[in-house]
């Protein structure tokens, strides 16, 4: 605590509170525009910040995180579509509100509940981060080889159906990863062709897995028949303090928000759609009109929106200190932290103490900035959704160009972006997903470069099996990775079943 | 069922074919890991193969898989793929790469800008709703040009223009 409020007055300074504030201000603008993902807007400014500072680039990137998030729940609250998987709950009461005419004071709401949802979820994450990150200057190459074993089979259950086709995906990461020359030999492996010599980046990786395959996904909507209900937006004046303070009075449901929004985003790979759906429907269990929910009650959007924003500070506790991202876009933000050259764990607290305590007192600030760009905009937020389609795939495309290009002036990186998001386009038809393959490259060198270690080690000791299967910390990091493969297994059973019972009744 | 046993197959031939590559290596030590994560790759091959074959008949299955390209937006679920679109879209791009190094980075956004609103728009295309998306390309071109060239300073492809 004492290392966070010695670093705090960094994120004052002009430039890094200019950042903060143009990042939070875009980012909501990002997360409220259907047809943007928050993951993807984040990859595609992962190379803005190559120009600037390591900690500004750090906050530029934490600001549009957490603002994405609140964001999204404009276009649930407005138009039922949620802007993010985190905001789904959100949208179970929020767009009955707007159809009554509430818009305003929903989003008034929901802006005011991710506030204290967020701050309450940084406090958790700068009591828990710290302590977390020294068990961590434990591990050895085997725990850290595990460790990234276990973020790519979290993910692989987190973002897929199919935890087999996740799991595939994340090994078609890693052997990404093994493109170009051998760490250790400087041997070339897999260069069929010029373009791949130098490997693959990240960053081009980064932008056509997410950017790519939802240029062409706007594309397939662009004659879609279906018209999205859109809610009309009221404006109504002055109800921004009767709305505040009606706000505070749902203690119950801020409470439960916050507190199960902050212990699912410590989970590594729960994510903010469990967080706001458990929260929601705990708020409902308890609440004594049960049957207003999904009616338009504002301690329904209250509760999932408290949670989605709890779970922001506490998804990064894993990232920071063990680089097992809670969310795909923890997972870009991975990426970011690495190509400024800082690696998750201890040293991250020690050796990098300022970047580090500094892009955390901006995630605090930039909960505040969220909170008053949120209401401020409330007002004018139905404008965000009219950019048409057509504008997005365009703009998106030549942003996707011009980031990937930017990092090495290289068109090859550009060749391998688009190749590698084409591929993921195809690939997500058959039921893949970006994420577990973004986790394979990011965490690739890490698993290689540790097991090549880690076997150098046991070949002159106690022999390959013993050094990497046995030792307390070993197992507990493979029992972990063994349970959430088998989590996801037991849901995808249990999911079968259900439709093959449902089959049988019909 | 189909669908997924092309899946697992192709990821089974790919496997394979790159696991025969592993031998052409100059030091075989330098495919220890690429070797074991092929191995790995394979096996969840055959694993997706048997899965496909265990659940097959099952009408909704579709609904145990969820696909993250569009996590938001209503897609045309039910409706015919667009095709035409798509492919249309991505030879849009191809040829906005070709002519980028040639014509230069902003002035190969701005046309790739116009002829993607105007091609894939063209159901809906009016002179003034033409006007209003070249305008708009100029705009985006113009604003991207004054803060990454003029602002940043950021080395982009130069070619006939800029």
């Amino acid at each position: 605590m004492s290392e966070f409020l010695h670093y705090f007055p960094q994120a004052l300074t002009f430039t890094n509170l200019l950042v903060l504030l143009v990042g939070t201000f875009g980012g909501l603008i990002l997360g409220a525009t259907p047809g943007l993902s928050p993951t993807m807007a984040v990859a595609l400014l992962v190379p803005f910040t190559f120009h600037m500072d390591p900690a500004t680039g750090l906050i530029l990137l934490g600001a549009v995180y957490t603002s994405t998030v609140a964001g999204g729940a404009i276009s649930a609250i407005l138009i039922n579509i949620p802007g993010a998987p985190a905001n789904i709950a959100t949208l179970l009461d929020g767009h009955p509100m707007a159809q009554q005419g509430r818009s305003q004071k929903a989003l008034y709401i929901c802006f005011i509940s991710s506030l204290i949802g967020g701050l309450f979820g940084m406090v958790v994450m700068i009591l828990f981060t710290p302590p977390l990150a020294r068990i961590a200057l434990e591990f050895g190459p085997s725990e850290m080889f595990w460790i990234a074993i276990f973020g790519i089979s979290v993910m692989a259950g987190l973002s897929s159906g199919s935890i087999a086709k996740g799991l595939i995906g994340g090994m078609f990461g890693l052997l990404i990863s093994t493109i170009g020359y051998s760490p250790l030999l400087g041997i070339p492996r897999f260069v069929f062709n010029d373009v791949l010599t130098g490997g693959v980046a990240i960053v081009p990786a980064l932008i056509g897995l997410f950017a790519i395959p939802q240029v062409f996904s706007l594309a397939e909507k662009l004659n879609s028949k279906i018209v999205q209900k859109r809610a009309d937006f009221q404006p109504e004046k002055g109800i921004l303090f009767k709305t505040i303070a009606e706000n505070l009075k749902m203690v119950k449901a801020l409470s439960i928000g916050s507190v199960v929004g902050s212990i699912i985003g410590i989970i590594p790979g729960a994510g903010g759609q469990v967080a706001g759906l458990i929260a929601y429907d705990q708020n409902r269990k308890f609440s004594k009109r049960p049957e207003s929910f999904g009616k338009g009650n504002p301690e329904g959007v209250a509760a999932a929106e408290s949670a989605n924003n709890a779970m922001v500070g506490p998804s990064l506790i894993p990232l920071l200190t063990l680089s097992i991202p809670g969310s795909p876009t923890a997972a870009v933000l991975l990426g970011g932290l690495l190509i400024h050259g800082l690696f998750p764990g201890p040293d991250l607290f020690i050796s990098n103490a300022s970047i580090t305590y500094t892009f955390i007192a901006s995630l605090v600030l930039a909960q505040f900035a969220m909170c008053g760009f949120g209401l401020l905009l409330s007002r004018y937020s139905y404008m965000v959704m009219s950019v048409p389609n057509l504008f997005m795939i365009a703009a998106v495309t030549i942003l996707a160009v011009y980031g990937t290009y930017s990092v090495q002036n290289s068109f090859d990186d550009v060749i391998v972006m688009f190749t590698l998001g084409t591929l993921m386009y195809i690939g997500n038809k058959f039921g893949f997903s970006a994420a577990p393959v973004v986790l394979g490259i990011i965490l690739g060198p890490i698993a290689e470069d540790n097991f090549l270690k880690g076997k150098l080690i046991a070949d002159t000791d106690v022999g390959a099996f013993s050094y990497f299967f046995t030792g307390s910390m070993n197992m507990v990091i493979i029992f972990l990775c063994v349970a959430s493969i088998g989590y996801s297994i037991y849901g995808e059973i249990r999911a079968y079943l259900k439709v093959k019972a449902k089959e049988k009744i019909q | 069922m189909i669908k997924e046993l092309i899946t697992s197959l192709v990821i089974l031939v790919g496997a394979i074919s790159l696991y025969c590559t592993l031998g052409f290596m100059d030091d075989p030590r330098a495919a220890t890991f690429p070797r074991i994560i092929i191995v790995i790759m394979g096996v969840l091959a055959l694993a997706l193969l048997v899965q496909s074959i265990l659940m097959k008949g099952v009408k909704g299955k579709a609904g145990l898989q969820q696909t993250s390209v569009a996590a938001k937006g209503g897609s045309g679920a039910g409706a015919s793929f667009p095709f035409e679109t798509v492919i249309t879209c991505f030879f849009l791009i191809i040829a906005y790469f070709a002519v980028m190094e040639w014509l230069g980075f902003y002035f190969s956004a701005f046309l790739f800008f116009s002829a993607t609103t105007l091609i894939l728009g063209r159901n809906d295309l009016t002179v003034r709703k033409g006007a209003f998306r070249v305008m708009a390309a100029f705009i985006f071109t113009a604003i991207l040009f004054v803060l990454f060239n003029v602002i940043l300073v950021v080395q982009t492809p130069k070619g006939l223009f800029v």
